[in-house]
């Protein structure tokens, strides 16, 4: 279990908000910086330095798309899918 | 660590939810754009002196189109839920070709026996629906809403010649209620379990 927990602290995704902000992703094919930062309360700066971490590790890609007003988008890569898997993989394993 | 048990369910029942909401979207889909399809094409007929038919296959043909990006979205998302929760499974691609192939066939034999501008295309989807499910059966995939939606249509087609109301309108209607009625059921189920 110490070996899993291990691998866990070493994943992009190690993190709960992070783990949370890629599990939001994962259900829907995008969603824009307002609308995650509403749904897991989080503020818009502690948002913004964790989508920074992820996007760095690969595990998602933002962009800016055109409305009545840029807005910024934010999707999780095929990467970024494996990653997650991998981490569930790990906490079923925990579990059992 | 029961907590973590708790929570990891949760999200295990939250994205086996969305997996089966993308699944559902290739009936919600159909169930908009027959309609759709219908009156636009009456309406453009109406405003340009352009005949019905010619509008329903132009109308039909982007509808056809639009389907297969649809389609190819909610299908990547459900791979990606479906890898995400360890459940990743090849492409059968033998069941794909089956699937291409099963729609020809079923115009072709219902387009050589029903000369009914309107009968044909019900009969027709019906048939292909229905033979869908039965390729379902076969590749062990899920088959239960493609009968739901094939025999509703073809028990609709059996009142046909005696509705009061346009055939245009009632093949419409039957085609709508049909894919709708396996939007709502395919959502239920999702929904409860």
């Amino acid at each position: 279990m110490l070996d899993e927990l291990a691998k866990l602290s070493k994943s992009p995704l190690g993190n709960p908000t992070r783990l949370a902000i890629a599990l939001y992703l994962l259900s829907r094919e995008k969603a824009t910086f307002t609308s995650l930062r509403k749904a897991l309360k989080l503020t818009a700066g502690n948002l913004e330095f964790h989508l920074k971490a992820l996007e760095e590790a690969g595990i998602v890609r933002t962009y800016y798309g055109f409305g009545r007003r840029p807005r910024k988008f934010i999707e999780i890569t095929d990467a970024g899918v494996e990653e997650l898997g991998k981490v569930l993989e790990i906490l079923r394993g925990v579990i059992e | 660590m029961e907590e973590l048990s708790e929570a990891l369910k949760a999200v295990e029942k939250q994205l086996n939810f969305a997996r089966k909401a993308y699944r559902s979207i290739v009936y919600l889909y159909w169930a908009v754009a027959f309609p759709v399809i219908y009156v636009v094409s009456s309406v453009v007929s109406a405003y340009t002196g352009m005949s019905v038919g010619s509008g329903l296959v132009l109308l039909s043909a982007a509808g056809i189109l639009l389907f297969v990006v649809e389609e190819s979205r909610a299908l990547r998302n459900v791979i990606r839920i479906e890898t995400a929760l360890g459940r990743k499974r090849g492409v059968k691609v033998k069941y794909l070709l089956a699937q291409l192939i099963v729609w020809p066939i079923a115009i072709l034999a219902i387009g050589l026996n029903v000369k009914d501008q309107w009968l044909m295309p019900l009969l027709s989807i019906g048939a292909g629906m229905t033979a869908l499910a039965v390729l379902g059966v076969l590749f062990k995939e899920r088959w239960q809403e493609n009968a739901m939606v094939g025999a509703v249509i073809l028990l609709s087609s059996i009142p046909y010649r005696m509705v009061p109301i346009t055939k245009g309108a009632y093949t419409t209607l039957v085609l709508s209620v049909a894919f709708g009625f396996a939007a709502y059921c395919s959502l239920r189920k999702a929904m409860r379990e």
